[in-house]
């Protein structure tokens, strides 16, 4: 029987991610929480075949949701946005590099974070001067959770063979190389 | 295609889960990460403090000098609190009277602060039903009020901090003197103040909390210690919240409100008590 390596891929990933979303604090130098599950669940819009995109995408809203004591499907929902203007404007541009993917992180750290406080609002209003402060630091956030959702998800899709190493200029692998 | 189909249904199992077990994917996610989390802060507290102690300066021999003078002290403290506390309880039978939270301390270590997003003012602790821990249970450090569990799973509970916005507290002032009487009010968390300066909601920003419905008539001193009044039933009475910074009358000029400063350093716990009311399968 063929195991489908993208399951335990995925599953690792996700729960890599939740685990230092949860645990790294947010301080007064970085006030915004490190979104390392989107970066993660940006990956797979990316890089994985369409249910599993869409499926890691659902794991990582949910678990965001559940742990953050967010309402039902907020960070879900959003993402589910997300994933439809990624994998539209991946037939224009983007993909799955590193460099693509913190700037794509960066920019939907900055989206979540808006869309989350004006889900959950309290009254206070959102648009005030201090909310360019923390957008910026949700921005930076971003690049971080970005490179670690693609260099993270893209060392475990190595690992497990989903993805196959650059091929050297000469067209051999360097492991196929017999030195 | 094969493939695709075990993913369409790990989609609607999540799906489903989400729609149809919502808390049940909250203790479960709580569960998961639990062993992980208690792991960072046992290496934190133990192997971090171990390093940080062999490339510091402290005197480790004066300040242990010093504590243990403490202790003493403390056990000295401590004996006369029994014998006040076996008066107290000789004196409630004879009044046939219930104390509003009959509780047992609980030491519980913080696991994370604010959630996997930090929209709420809470903390995660490592305490659950297990533990006997449940939902209301105050939570208090010595300097004064944390807030209350608002979640429980097995291991672990959320705390809602004082300072969230929707965190309302029964609280009265430490009057000096005779003839004022007791000055009651609920405390709200910070967050929204309509008529003040706006503010976002930030983990690390201690916004003042806003005690309501105060007397008009009673204009009390800045500085003035803000306690609990026992009557919401959660806390017991005469623990201290915060203290007074500025009072004013309510717009509608019926009842006035004051700004408190929380006594807690809220952004720097690692340890806090749990007024646990119930007793779980590990509770000692």
């Amino acid at each position: 029987m063929r195991v489908d390596m993208h399951l335990p891929t995925s599953v690792f990933c996700v729960f890599s991610a939740a685990l230092l979303q949860d645990m790294v604090p947010v301080t007064e130098t970085l006030p915004a929480k490190i979104v390392f599950l989107t970066g993660v669940a940006l990956y797979a819009m990316l890089a994985k075949p369409l249910w599993v995109a869409l499926t890691v995408t659902v794991w990582a809203g949910g678990l965001t949701d559940a742990l953050g004591g967010l309402p039902l499907l907020c960070t879900s929902g959003f993402l589910l946005v997300v994933f439809g203007a990624v994998r539209l404007l991946q037939r224009v541009f983007l993909e799955a590099t590193l460099v693509q993917g913190m700037l794509l992180t960066a920019c939907v750290a900055v989206c979540q974070w808006v869309w989350t406080r004006l889900f959950v609002s309290t009254g206070a209003p959102v648009f005030v001067w201090q909310t360019a402060m923390v957008l910026g630091y949700a921005a930076l956030g971003g690049l971080v959770a970005g490179f670690f959702g693609f260099a993270l998800c893209g060392w475990a899709d190595r690992m497990a063979g989903i993805v196959k190493p650059a091929k050297e200029g000469h067209g051999i692998l360097w492991a196929e190389t017999n030195r | 295609m094969k493939q695709a189909k075990l993913w369409i249904w790990l989609l609607v199992l999540t799906l489903g889960a989400l729609v149809f077990w919502r808390a049940g994917v909250c203790g479960f996610s709580r569960e998961a990460l639990y062993p992980y989390e208690k792991a960072k802060v046992w290496a934190e507290r133990t192997v971090w403090v171990r390093v940080n102690a062999l490339f510091s300066r402290v005197d480790h021999a004066s300040r242990n000098a010093m504590l243990e003078r403490d202790v003493a002290r403390l056990q000295i403290a401590f004996a006369e609190v029994e014998a006040l506390e076996a008066e107290v309880a000789r004196l409630r039978a004879l009044l046939d009277f219930t104390p509003p939270v009959d509780s047992r301390w609980l030491v519980a270590p913080v696991l994370s602060r604010g959630g996997t997003l930090a929209v709420w003012q809470s903390l995660r602790l490592a305490k659950g039903t297990l533990h006997g821990v449940r939902k209301g249970d105050p939570v208090v450090v010595p300097d004064g009020v944390v807030g209350r569990v608002t979640e429980v799973s097995p291991h672990t509970c959320e705390v809602m901090l004082v300072t969230d916005p929707n965190s309302r507290v029964a609280c009265e002032l430490e009057t000096p003197g005779e003839g004022i009487g007791v000055v009651r009010g609920i405390l709200y968390g910070g967050g929204a103040v309509p008529a003040a300066q706006p503010q976002l909601t930030l983990l690390y920003v201690v916004e003042p909390l806003r005690l309501r419905y105060l007397a008009r008539e009673f204009e009390p001193a800045p500085r003035t210690r803000v306690v609990t009044s026992g009557l919401g039933q959660t806390f017991p009475r005469g623990l201290t919240v915060g203290y007074l910074l500025e009072s004013r009358l309510e717009p509608n000029g019926l009842s006035r409100v004051a700004q408190v400063m929380p006594s807690v350093d809220l952004a720097a716990l690692d340890e806090v008590f749990v007024l646990s009311t119930g007793r779980g399968a590990h509770a000692r």
